[in-house]
């Protein structure tokens, strides 16, 4: 033991597999982890190198990666070439950035809303009815959301009618323009309660005391909330802000897919609808591999991006 | 260095973790087969064999108590399987390109007689031939031959079987069958009009138009006068039936395949749908309803005339049928401004699902005589009507009559008619006892009862099974034409609702002709030349030399 003692304060880093000897059972837990994202995210990405090769319409797919004749970057091509890319590369990087810049900063403000209300009843009613929605999946949702949008059946419409917004009845889902907005829209009323959830959290653990100190001073409710509730959660903020923009160009699937339509097709079909429909049900494999490729690169290069921006502005990157 | 060992070390843990645990999966019900097997070539009947049986429909559902009722246990006791049916959870795509991707097949595999499925997976080497096991262990099992050859791969084999199929070995001379597509309109509201005359496509038109606004609502709600199907990525069905009704030809005279979408004639069918769109007869949510939408539209009673196949909505149909029994939809033939009778294309056809024996199959001998009594007349009785004496008793006719036992047990309504197990459609052959049934007793019942609604349509019906053409899965082009096909569908599909909510004829007409030279600039004459092939292949099949039925 003392000997030990001895060695440590000779050397006061131990060997590498010493220290992890020590903290093994943690360490075990975090093998798991990386053992997971191995097999579940590293190993399937020998399959990009269908990308490269001609596997549409393979009949055994783990055969064509290793056999298949390479192609080239022919696919990319094909895509970049493809009447549609404009459109969709215009849809996915548009419609998530707005999605960003809209559906991010709501469920904040609406966190900081609740967390002003005095009525403590009331604010848990409003909190269950705003959570709700979110159970629900988009394809009952989208369901209910199709009828009530409806030009004859429908309560939009004519609601819109009598506040003057529209003149005559249009139909709302066969409208590309009005596509994004829906999808903004919709996901608001489905996500923002449970979105704010992580916020409500963030605000309640606020040393109450600064508050009363602030009172005292004479800081008014927005003086508090810009002084005191902001700065406090703002790491919160920056973490979740750095999340979404990972998982940008990720589009929410089934969201889009249950609104689409061919009247809205301008302007709703995104690269995951488009990898889904050549790709699953017409199995070009390699078209579709080559197009997710081209999503993740773009994806890259706007993560890279966001990660500068954010060390510039708050001096907190991603890596 | 020491620290490097075992980084190695645990590298290597992790490369064994990796390589272990996919292989985990699914390896011991192999193993169990095989045990099972060693016992000989001929098992005692009551050693069973689990088998899996896949079915590419998600809705699908073995329709009784599977292992009590007496269906399973007959299956089980005559040919000692235990079948373990399986469903996908979507459209069965997912599934199926695993099982393409992976070759992991199950025994039996049933899909859609019109995907590609059986073909790749037989070209796959995933399946044993029909014929192979025929000839091995049931010699004396013979399928209609028109309709095992049809089936024909390249190879010269046979993989799969249909249900629903029609044989022209079983039809009677002179035979006409019910046409596949129905437009029907609602009888109701036609007498209230004083049933006008609907004998060309003007005619139509104009009586729609005084059901816009003469008759205007339906128990308070707006009626649509003309009701389509769901507009898709490819477009929309009810396009597909307007041909037929309208009788654009798919053959030239010369016996070459005509894109009907190119004919003359084609623009009669758009110009229709224009011109309803702009008079107000279609309604605007038919170009964002899902299904979902429209069955609602009809079970509610507010579509007049649907352009669309009756059977797609029979459940809506009764809704309505229930709540208002004067309100019922009867088919009419919808023909062309100059008044030609449709050509319509009638139920034949070479099968609805196709069933499949997978090659690495424990029970291959069991599964061939299961599938012969299936086919045979008293496996199709036993599916249909279940047990003689039973559930049902033969008239002298020949026709049958359910007994009482089971009208009794149908009537309570607790589905404890599944302890029978009958309704398994897999290997349905309709049309051997289709004339057998009883006349349904109730009014709904015989009022939906497809021979009965379509029966005004039966003159006009005829045998196109040509038209689709026979797949040729060897063509060297097969691949970049699949590929060219769905692109040209695709764009269609995007294009179709523009031309029909153009504001002008003039407009409609100038987008139509601008999507087909965009058509002819992503391939379409190459297309078509395809397209010829595997028609003059399907006539090839069938030994015609003309298809249309208006040309023989």
């Amino acid at each position: 033991m003392q000997q030990e003692t001895a060695l440590t304060k000779l050397r006061p880093q131990p060997s590498l597999p010493r220290r992890l000897w020590k903290q093994w059972q943690i360490q075990f837990m975090a093998l798991c982890g990386i053992v997971f994202i191995l097999i579940f995210n590293y190993l399937p990405m020998f399959g990009i190198v269908i990308a490269f090769k001609k596997a549409d319409y393979s009949v055994n797919l783990m055969k064509s990666v290793v056999e298949a004749p390479w192609v080239g970057f022919s696919y990319f091509k094909e895509f970049i070439n493809d009447y549609q890319f404009r459109d969709i590369l215009f849809n996915t990087i548009g419609l998530n950035l707005l999605q960003l810049l809209i559906n991010f900063p709501a469920p904040i403000i609406f966190a900081i809303l609740i967390s002003e209300i005095v009525h403590k009843r009331y604010k848990k009613f409003v909190q269950s009815i705003t959570y709700f929605p979110h159970f629900i999946s988009w394809i009952v949702f989208g369901g209910i959301v199709i009828n009530m949008l409806s030009v004859e059946s429908g309560v939009v419409v004519p609601i819109l009618m009598k506040l003057g917004f529209i003149d005559e009845p249009v139909a709302i889902l066969g409208e590309a323009t009005a596509f994004w907005g829906l999808i903004i829209i919709t996901s608001i009323i489905k996500g923002l309660g449970w979105g704010s959830i992580i916020y409500l959290a963030a605000i309640t653990s606020i040393d109450p005391t600064l508050y009363e100190a602030a009172t005292i001073d004479g800081a008014g409710r927005f003086r508090r909330i810009w002084h005191i509730t902001l700065p406090s959660i703002s790491g919160t903020i920056i973490v979740f802000f750095l999340l979404s923009v990972s998982n940008l160009l990720n589009s929410s699937f089934d969201h889009i897919w249950v609104f689409q339509n061919p009247l809205n097709l301008e302007r709703s079909e995104v690269i995951d609808t488009f990898v889904y429909k050549m790709g699953i049900t017409q199995m070009r494999y390699s078209y579709t591999t080559a197009v997710g490729l081209f999503k993740s690169l773009v994806a890259l290069v706007l993560l890279v991006a966001g990660h500068l921006l954010s060390k510039r502005i708050a001096g907190r990157g991603i890596f | 260095m020491r620290s490097k060992k075992w980084m190695l070390t645990m590298l290597l843990f992790l490369f064994a973790a990796m390589t272990v645990l996919p292989a985990c999966t699914g390896n011991d019900r192999n193993e169990e087969q095989q045990e099972g097997n060693t016992n000989g070539t001929n098992p005692p009947a009551q050693e069973v064999l689990d088998i899996d049986w896949y079915v590419n429909l998600s809705w699908w559902k073995y329709s009784g108590d599977y292992g009590k009722d007496k269906f399973s246990q007959l299956i089980r006791d005559k040919f000692g399987l235990n079948i373990n049916f399986i469903t996908p959870a979507g459209d069965g795509s997912e599934q199926m390109s695993a099982m393409i991707a992976t070759g992991q097949i199950p025994d039996i595999i049933t899909v859609e007689s019109w995907m590609d499925y059986k073909t790749s997976l037989a070209k796959g080497g995933y399946l044993i031939s029909l014929n192979e096991l025929i000839e091995k262990y049931a010699p004396d099992f013979k399928p209609y031959e028109d309709i095992f050859n049809w089936y024909k791969e390249s190879d010269g084999n046979t993989y799969v079987l249909p249900n629903f199929a029609y044989s022209s070995y079983a039809l009677k001379p002179g035979e006409q069958l019910e046409s596949n597509s129905a437009f029907t309109l609602r009888s109701d509201i036609y007498e209230q009009l004083g049933r006008p005359d609907i004998s060309t496509a003007d005619k139509f038109l104009d009586v729609l138009e005084r059901v816009k606004n003469e008759v205007k609502t339906y128990d308070g709600k707006p009626v649509i006068p003309l009701q389509l199907y769901e507009f898709t990525s490819n477009g929309n069905s009810s396009l597909d039936w307007l041909v037929e009704n309208f009788a654009i030809p798919y053959e030239k005279e010369d016996g070459t395949y005509n894109n009907r979408r190119y004919d003359a004639k084609y623009w009669d069918t758009l110009r229709f749908l224009n011109d309803a769109y702009n008079r107000g007869l279609i309604s605007k949510d038919n170009f964002t309803d899902k299904r979902d939408q429209i069955n609602e539209k009809i079970a509610s009673g507010r579509v007049f005339s649907s352009l669309t196949s009756p059977q797609d909505f029979t459940d809506s149909m009764r809704t309505l049928y229930n709540n208002d029994d004067a309100a019922q939809f009867e088919a009419f033939a919808l023909r062309n401004y100059a008044g030609e009778d449709p050509v319509l294309t009638d139920i034949r056809g070479f099968g609805w699902l196709v069933t499949m024996v997978g090659k690495e199959s424990k029970a291959h001998e069991r599964i061939i005589k299961l599938m012969q009594f299936l086919n045979s007349k008293e496996g199709q009785h036993i599916v249909h009507f279940g047990w003689e004496g039973e559930t049902y008793t033969y008239n002298a006719d020949g026709t049958i009559a359910w007994t009482e036992e089971y009208t009794e047990t149908l009537a309570k309504g607790d589905g404890s008619e599944k302890k029978w197990g009958m309704g398994f459609n897999l290997l349905m052959d309709w049309y051997s006892v289709r004339d057998l049934f009883p006349q349904p007793d109730k009014p709904v019942d015989s009022y939906l009862a497809e021979s009965n609604m379509k029966k005004p349509l039966i003159p006009y019906s005829y045998d196109t099974s040509a038209s689709g053409g026979k797949p040729i899965p060897d063509h060297p082009g097969r691949d970049k034409m699949l590929e060219t096909g769905n692109r040209l569908s695709l764009f269609w599909g995007r294009e179709l609702p523009r031309i029909i909510m153009a504001e002008s004829e003039e407009k409609a007409r100038s987008i139509y002709e601008d999507t087909l030279a965009k058509l002819d600039e992503m391939g379409r004459s190459e297309y078509d030349a395809y397209t010829n092939e595997l028609f003059q292949n399907a006539k090839e099949a069938l030994g015609i030399k003309h298809s249309w039925p208006l040309y023989k």
